[in-house]
């Protein structure tokens, strides 16, 4: 049968999973923290039905020879860390992260990172992100604090209504060699994996890290026309394979109309 | 005179490749760095393929992790079965800090696997790789001597169709940080070309039934007298 239905097939699921991934993206415009991704994409095996270089009888060796691909895959689906714009929030416990590094929460039993710094208190005065779990290594603010100041540098300060210290500590960022093989486990936490290495332990501004900055939230770092023209190529290579297709289809017919 | 029925079989068939070449260059219309398969026909009905070169569309990405090459070159890369050339720049750092493509290969500089301590990478326009301020390596873009032929392997790479040719140094080009190059052929070219592969292979069909009609006529005749 012929290879090019099937090379057209490759196409047109290539890019579904394009629109799959550009939906994603869009739909996470307003996610504090959310980072895109992006389908990285590879040509499949070819096959050489005359290698280069063979021998023909009459005119010597065929210099390039017959060369048919099988079509397109994804080699990955990436995730790309760079940096979101800054929203200000005015709310001293938002956290934004300019710069590499992540935080860590305990998720159950699990230690998880993150870039979304939506930070509340708990009941016992612990600093909890929006799914209400702990910041590790655990900050506990005294009950009667008023003021919380975080400086670029990772000093929590917390003071109370007469401008006294009552508490003072240092937040600590972390980071990987390789954050794009950090693995998405949703509600913005990323898990360490082969890929990504191990985490490096860190404090805000120093080599390597970013600083913190405080009453701003980092918005998703995609831009929404980048991605509606990403959009829109898809859509027309999909269309363009689809007519492969159609044209397979038709050779087909007018072959099977031979014998008629 | 007749013309054997078996041209038009031959060039039906011939047509067909040319529609499979054809299906590969769209289906990779979204590869970084993708290098189209040309046709042509040589000796009448012969078939043959070839890579084109041309320059692809760059666009930005402003992820600093792509790089795109302006002009003449590829970037080695290092694989289980030996050295390859690409134009994909989408690269990333594996776990242990080298810059690798995304099927986990090792590009290289002029002083091999390329090493980063994971902070700031920043490329120049020769190739330079900075990690942070310090100098790393230059990336080694390498062209070929004229008349080199480069086929297709599979995963965005190429090779020279004569294991015996060398790359040497790239001259005229930059490297572009932030930026891809996709893949290097036209849209349009290739749909007139689709339809043209279908009208020919639609003539040969022709060619075959007449020749036919004329066989059946012949015996018919024949037979009656």
């Amino acid at each position: 049968m012929m290879r090019s239905l099937w090379t057209a097939a490759t196409g047109m699921d290539a890019q579904q999973l394009n629109m799959d991934v550009v939906a994603h993206n869009l739909a996470n415009a307003n996610t504090t923290g959310f980072k895109k991704s992006r389908a990285n994409f590879e040509d499949l095996m070819y096959q050489n039905l005359i290698p280069p270089g063979a021998e023909t009888g009459a005119s010597g060796t065929i210099p390039t020879g017959i060369q048919i691909g099988m079509g397109v895959k994804t080699a990955s689906v990436q995730k790309i860390f760079t940096q979101g714009n800054f929203t200000e929030t005015g709310n001293q416990l938002d956290l934004a992260i300019e710069g590499k590094g992540f935080f860590k929460v305990l998720r159950g039993a699990d230690e998880v990172y993150t870039r979304a710094g939506t930070f509340k208190l708990d009941s016992e005065g612990y600093l909890v992100d929006s799914e209400g779990n702990r910041l590790q290594p655990e900050v506990s603010i005294p009950r009667e604090a008023v003021t919380i100041n975080v400086d670029p540098r990772g000093t929590l300060s917390a003071f109370d209504q007469n401008g006294t210290l009552l508490a003072s500590v240092n937040l600590t960022l972390y980071d990987f060699a390789n954050p794009a093989g950090l693995l998405s486990l949703g509600k913005n936490y990323f898990a360490p994996s082969e890929a990504s290495g191990d985490a490096v332990e860190g404090q805000p501004g120093t080599e390597g890290f970013g600083t913190l900055l405080q009453g701003f939230l980092e918005s998703a770092n995609i831009n929404v026309v980048e991605e509606m023209v990403n959009m829109i190529a898809g859509q027309r290579a999909y269309e363009a394979n689809s007519k492969v297709i159609r044209t397979a289809d038709e050779m087909l017919r007018i072959a099977n109309s031979v014998a008629s | 005179m007749k013309l054997s029925p078996y041209t038009s079989v031959v060039g039906a068939i011939q047509q067909e490749k040319r529609l499979d070449v054809i299906a590969n260059n769209l289906a990779n219309a979204a590869t970084p760095g993708y290098r189209k398969v040309g046709t042509r026909f040589e000796n009448f009905m012969e078939l043959q393929t070839y890579t084109q070169s041309a320059q692809g569309p760059v666009h930005r990405t402003g992820n600093p992790m792509d790089v795109a090459i302006n002009g003449e070159g590829y970037f080695r890369i290092q694989t289980d079965r030996g050295e390859r050339y690409t134009r994909a720049g989408n690269l990333t750092v594996d776990a242990q800090g080298r810059l690798v493509t995304p099927q986990g290969w090792p590009i290289l500089g002029q002083g091999g696997i390329i090493q980063v301590e994971g902070s700031e990478v920043r490329i120049g326009a020769e190739g330079q790789v900075y990690d942070g301020e310090n100098l790393v390596d230059t990336l080694d873009v390498v062209a070929f001597p004229p008349g080199v032929r480069l086929v297709h392997d599979e995963r965005n790479l190429l090779l020279p169709a004569d294991p015996n040719t060398f790359a040497v140094p790239a001259r005229n080009f930059t490297v572009e940080q932030g930026a891809l190059e996709g893949a290097n052929f036209s849209a349009v070219q290739e749909m007139t070309s689709m339809i043209e592969t279908l009208r020919i292979f639609e003539a040969c069909q022709k060619v075959m039934k007449i020749s036919y009609e004329e066989d059946k006529q012949i015996i018919n005749q024949l037979g009656k007298s």
